[in-house]
């Protein structure tokens, strides 16, 4: 796939208005995304199937569900079992890194993350997943 | 990415950057909040939960607004709770207080800074 063919569709699910506000518009203004922003677990798998994200950009520690269960949440729904998902963590602890790639996230970004070159790095790691 | 655009991204960062700051001192209030009903309910449950995501969201977004010193004070927070989660028998409630202490006097400093 020709990941620059066309704007990428992001779905990104983190509850923290703040980091939801830097990170739409870094990944906005990079002009090579479209957006689609939930703030729960819950609004994330009522809108994946429709969305039909490219990438998911997922927040690790959420109330009520936390990241790594609406992962296989995602996993389990036809339209994403095999979309890729990213975390996103301020929890960077090596250990925790690998047992998220372990449970197949195809990256993790932590937090603290320069809003300037977020758009940069996620269109890496789509490059890298595709293979192109 | 074209200059003018980069110009615009750098100017919503400040304004978010400014917003950020404005609410540091609303979102210390709520840790302390937290912090005594946890110290009430024993340093469990829902409350310490809380606390803890209160903490750890803080140490993520801080230094992403270029606070990092909030960010970093908030983490040596989080750490400390994440010690207390998994050996609660080690808990110090005043080297605690202390980290909490010091959160406060940094979200201060970036308040008057901002």
């Amino acid at each position: 796939m020709n990941a620059e063919a066309r704007r990428m569709r992001i779905l990104y699910v983190e509850d923290e208005p703040d980091i939801r506000e830097v990170t739409r518009l870094a990944l906005e203004f990079s002009g090579r995304f479209e957006v689609r922003i939930c703030d729960s677990g819950d609004q994330a798998l009522r809108e994946s199937p429709s969305f039909k994200p490219d990438l998911i950009l997922l927040d690790v520690m959420m109330p009520g569900m936390d990241g790594l269960t609406l992962m296989s949440r995602l996993r389990a729904e036809a339209q994403t079992e095999a979309t890729p998902v990213v975390f996103m963590t301020a929890k960077v602890q090596s250990s925790e890194i690998s047992r998220y790639l372990d449970l197949a996230a195809v990256s993790v970004i932590p937090k603290p993350f320069d809003p300037r070159t977020l758009g940069d790095r996620v269109m890496d790691i789509l490059m890298k997943h595709h293979g192109s | 990415m074209d200059p003018e655009i980069r110009a615009a991204l750098e100017r919503e960062l400040r304004e978010l950057a400014l917003d950020f700051a404005a609410k540091l001192p609303a979102r210390l209030e709520e840790i302390r909040r937290a912090w005594q009903q946890t110290e009430h309910a024993g340093w469990t449950g829902e409350s310490f939960e809380a606390l803890y995501r209160n903490c750890h969201s803080l140490a993520g977004a801080g230094g992403t607004f270029g606070f990092d010193d909030v960010g970093s004070a908030a983490r040596t927070l989080t750490d400390w709770l994440k010690h207390v989660r998994d050996r609660p028998a080690e808990r110090d409630g005043a080297a605690g207080a202390d980290m909490l202490d010091q959160l406060e006097k940094t979200v201060a400093a970036a308040a008057r800074r901002a």
